[in-house]
């Protein structure tokens, strides 16, 4: 049995030699990570699932194009989006979300993955979280759940560095805005 | 007290059971052929170069490819011509010859006119070896 430990060794060597154990190992690994991420995007229990299992098709019949495989995580959660943008697209949600939120990036400022919660304040916390725009919440949940680098992120979505930065920032700003106005 | 990570993570804990049985399945329907280890060699080959050569500089290539298609296409109406006319005599010319004499005879028969002598095609020198020479030859 492989065991698979955060930020640690991923047996990818194993799975691009075939060995299901190893893709077990994987998947365990990814799963509900990917499902969140899916789910916060969606909003479809259904949906998400069937976006992560198209994501773990994908990857055992793409592997070979992954030429790091110290970067595995960021290339699943790569796939998934690409899956999530589809859905987008039927929705046509991203293009009103984009043209809202165009702008400049600033610098960073604390990370709001610093801060802690209390029991009463995860439900606000997500509802907050649920009225970003899916582009800037793709970027937020990503920093959250795996806390992958900007450039990291930047690869995930397929865009460029500076605007994953001008979407995190806006994403903490508009998180930080809708936090305050809930507490006061 | 949470970080936002154990937040999302616990948020959606009811869905581990159907994650599991999903993860099995696809574990499960791994076969060597949808792996990607036991993509054919050539196959592998064919897409790497692909990637690594052509797709880097596309445009340039399909420059070349366009170039190449219009000579291709220009040098095949050119030389059209001239090989249909220089294969022709070197194909068969006995059974033009044999032709030729059949129309002059039909011609001559139609118009009632004397049958003009043909002379033969002289047969063509064709070169022997020097033990089939004549024997003066040898005496000589």
């Amino acid at each position: 049995m492989l065991l698979v430990a955060a930020h640690e060794q991923l047996p990818v060597a194993q799975a691009r030699a075939g060995k299901s154990e190893a893709w077990d190992a994987l998947f365990r690994r990814f799963q509900k990570p990917l499902y969140v991420f899916a789910y916060e995007l969606v909003h479809d229990e259904q949906a998400s699932l069937d976006i992560v299992q198209e994501t773990f098709i994908a990857a055992t019949r793409h592997l070979g194009s992954l030429r790091d495989d110290a970067k595995f995580g960021s290339w699943l959660f790569g796939v998934a989006h690409q899956k999530c943008q589809q859905r987008w697209r039927k929705h046509d949600r991203e293009k009103e979300a984009l043209e809202k939120f165009a702008a400049t990036p600033e610098e960073l400022e604390t990370d709001p993955s610093d801060l802690l919660l209390r029991l009463e304040q995860e439900a606000e916390f997500m509802k907050l979280l649920d009225q970003l725009p899916p582009p800037h919440r793709a970027v937020l949940l990503l920093h959250f759940m795996e806390d992958f680098s900007l450039e990291d992120i930047a690869a995930v979505t397929a865009t460029p560095l500076g605007t994953v930065k001008s979407r995190l920032h806006y994403a903490k700003k508009m998180l930080r805005t809708l936090w305050e106005v809930k507490v006061t | 007290m949470k970080t936002p990570r154990e937040v999302l993570i616990h948020r959606h804990d009811a869905a581990d059971a159907k994650l599991d049985a999903l993860r099995h399945e696809v574990v499960a329907q791994l076969s060597p052929t949808s792996i990607a280890r036991h993509k054919p060699l050539p196959l592998h080959c064919v897409l790497t170069i692909w990637r690594e050569l052509i797709l880097p500089a596309h445009r340039i290539w399909t420059g070349l490819a366009a170039t190449w298609v219009l000579l291709l296409i220009a040098n095949t109406q050119i030389s059209g011509t001239p090989h249909a006319t220089a294969s022709a005599p070197t194909s068969a010319p006995m059974e033009l010859w044999q032709k030729y004499q059949e129309e002059k005879r039909l011609l001559a028969e139609l118009s009632g006119t004397v049958e003009i002598q043909v002379i033969p095609p002289s047969i063509p020198f064709t070169p022997r070896p020097r033990g089939e020479r004549p024997l003066r030859w040898k005496v000589a």
